[in-house]
């Protein structure tokens, strides 16, 4: 009896030793982490810690910036229109809790798994939620999902992008004009294309460093820039300050392989 | 010849036919095989070694040690040892069914699963897959909820504190535990809290309802008793023991633990759903605001310039009526981040950045969860008003979206008929 029953310890385990590894077997390919990193000009972008200066002698201190990108793909062709390999969704880049060198340093990550080896002929994703995500609601996610917030339902979609923080615009270290600004609706999603190849190896991990400037965001150049001296919020009411960030956040992106 | 085996623990053990937990020869680790009939019921001491769960709670079958074994070789006595096999599996369960029952045995465990609420417009709830919503798991997380029995004299209940008539609130600024002691914070409302999926209580200290429901048994302000204490007098009540037999299959007094406790508790407050207010009933479609409600509603999500803005949706979305975060709402005045009395989130996260930061509320049933904020120190809505109105103190770590705001008379009372078809008066 006692042999039967290690003979039946030793089937058992080999069966779930079998069981174990089904999850190796279904690792083909390679794999893609996009790193976003946020800066202000050549500075790591934290939240709370960190003053940064801005035009006419502001300075400005963050404690929300983020925004979504959706319908991630890698291109098979030149053509951005051509064949592609859908990576992600929709995914939220928040840099809410990005408040280290450290963290700075890391970025957010968001790491996508067998993908058919090769080499690709670039990169496309839209920035903000895509028109047919966006006219679901987050009735439909259950949580945690990326869209299971930052909805707003009076405008039947959601906000794309997030800048909050506090200025200081006389220099007294006070950082007491508050600022909030948030983006949405369709018309202010914004589909950004890097031409650029980009290899991905049979069970190697490659990397894309996707470098985000706020600075660039809030400002398009020396004299064009939001002027918190003049508009401290603005909740996509304003469509020409919805348009200045949308259009910015498209700029600000830069994407280099590592 | 085969090969000599001296597993360290050398036994099998085995409980019902049931779990089994035994030292893999082939690799160091223990496994645990859970029961069909039995699946729901994760025991105390559970742990993970490899991505598989092990258990310290196993009763041994007598008759079975296992000592240095050795495995014969030879195709001819394979088939043997399989038929052999299949005698000491029917063997075993033989043996199972000839175990006397317990007096809790010989009560039913039929579970009889219920489908969590999902309101239109409402994300699904999440339910852990350990703790399915069942007629009889609900019925006993309702008898805890209301029962005196969880405090250390007798006195309190969690009801005492989430009362149905106030919104599961007590209509207190701190909640009084036993003897007569002062809590700290406010009792938040119960209402949609299976809707949570940021954390619990105002720090959001614990992630799970089946967690939450622990901490106030425990609390020294609240109910300031020990699990051990708590546990003992379950185990002997007269009703409890076939209670829980019915909601989690408990074959024994002992098997009553905080565990299915707290999945008793999460279970019945996975029921506390708010979701028929006039508000809901508009967004339904059938039912109309009336024209200073649907002025309110406009202030309340800033959604049109041609009403002043009240800040108010960046917290408290719909339909919960509040993100979930933690934020600083600007209540206290503190020259620094260290200088908060109560630090809130920052406490759970040992983050200065978190200091002062605590849980949007709900807006939902503000006609019955008064007095407001996580310190109860505003009675009336319109006391609310005035502190968002001036703006709140300022800090470093303060919303940005809390800033001065230019209502008149007429705009809050507009959006104070707003807020009140938020009531659910069902």
């Amino acid at each position: 009896m006692n042999k039967i029953n290690l003979l039946l310890s030793l089937l058992l385990a080999f069966s779930l030793w079998t069981c174990d590894n089904d999850d190796d077997k279904s690792d083909t390919g390679g794999e893609l982490t996009l790193n976003f990193r946020g800066l202000y000009e050549q500075n790591k972008l934290k939240m709370f810690n960190a003053d940064y200066a801005y035009a006419d002698n502001m300075k400005l201190r963050f404690q929300l910036f983020q925004f979504y990108i959706s319908d991630v793909a890698l291109l098979k062709t030149d053509d951005p229109k051509g064949d592609s390999l859908q990576l992600i969704d929709v995914e939220l880049v928040s840099f809410k809790n990005i408040q280290s060198d450290d963290a700075a340093q890391k970025g957010i990550n968001f790491t996508i798994k067998n993908i058919p080896p090769g080499t690709y002929k670039g990169i496309k994703l839209g920035l903000g939620v895509s028109a047919d995500l966006n006219a679901v609601g987050p009735s439909s996610y259950t949580p945690p999902h990326p869209l299971d917030d930052n909805y707003w339902s009076w405008a039947k979609g959601y906000v794309f992008t997030k800048i909050e923080g506090n200025a200081d615009l006389d220099n007294s270290g006070k950082f007491a004009t508050k600022l909030t600004f948030h983006v949405g609706e369709n018309e202010f999603f914004r589909k950004k294309v890097f031409l650029k190849d980009i290899v991905i190896k049979d069970k190697g991990s490659s990397n894309l460093s996707m470098d985000v400037d706020l600075h660039r965001v809030l400002a398009q150049s020396g004299s064009n820039y939001l002027d918190f001296r003049k508009v401290t919020q603005d909740h996509t009411v304003d469509k020409a300050i919805a348009k200045f960030i949308a259009d910015n956040l498209g700029e600000a992106l830069k994407v280099h392989q590592e | 010849m085969g090969k000599a085996l001296s597993p360290a623990r050398g036994e099998i053990w085995v409980e019902n036919g049931g779990f089994r937990d035994f030292q893999s020869p082939v690799r160091d680790v223990m496994w645990v095989f859970y029961p069909s009939k039995y699946p729901h019921h994760v025991p105390t001491g559970l742990g993970k070694t490899s991505g598989r769960s092990f258990s310290t709670h196993i009763t041994p079958l007598a008759g079975l040690p296992l000592r240095n074994q050795t495995i014969p070789g030879g195709s001819e006595t394979r088939a043997l040892l399989w038929i052999q096999c299949l005698i000491l599996l029917i063997s075993t369960i033989l043996l199972s069914s000839c175990q006397p029952q317990s007096e809790l045995q010989q009560l039913p465990y039929q579970p009889e699963y219920l489908e969590a609420a999902h309101p239109p417009s409402f994300s699904p709830m999440r339910i852990p897959a350990d703790n399915p919503l069942t007629k009889a798991g609900v019925a006993l997380g309702r008898k805890l909820f209301f029962d005196p029995i969880l405090s250390k004299d007798s006195s309190i209940a969690c009801s005492s504190c989430h009362q149905p008539e106030l919104a599961f609130t007590d209509g207190k600024a701190f909640s009084t535990g036993v003897e007569g002691r002062m809590g700290k914070r406010s009792a938040m409302s119960l209402l949609n809290v299976g809707f949570y999926a940021k954390g619990l209580f105002w720090d959001g200290r614990v992630a799970t309802l089946e967690e939450q429901s622990l901490h106030p048994v425990r609390d020294t302000l609240e109910m300031r008793h020990s699990w051990p204490v708590l546990l003992q007098k379950l185990q002997a009540h007269a009703e409890y023991p076939g209670l829980f037999r019915r909601a989690f299959g408990i074959k024994t007094r002992k098997e009553i633990d905080s565990i299915l406790v707290g999945k008793a508790l999460a279970q019945y407050e996975r029921t506390l759903i708010s979701a028929d207010a006039k508000f809901d009933r508009v967004m339904r479609e059938g039912a109309q605001f009336t024209p200073q409600e649907k002025r309110g509603w406009t202030i309340f999500f800033d959604a049109s310039p041609a009403v002043p803005t009240s800040e108010c949706n960046h917290c408290h979305v719909d339909p919960l009526f509040s993100t979930l975060n933690f934020e600083n709402n600007g209540l206290v005045a503190a020259l620094s981040l260290d200088d908060y009395p109560d630090k809130g989130r920052g406490a759970i996260t040992g983050n200065r950045n978190d200091n002062g930061l605590f849980r949007v509320p709900t807006l939902r049933n503000l006609k019955y969860t008064a007095p407001y904020m996580h310190d109860g120190r505003f009675k009336t809505l319109d006391e609310v008003l005035d502190h968002y109105a001036s703006g709140g103190h300022p800090g470093t770590n303060v919303s940005p979206n809390v800033r001065k705001l230019k209502l008149s008379k007429q705009d809050r009372a507009d959006l104070i008929a707003f807020l009140n078809t938020l009531n659910d008066e069902n």
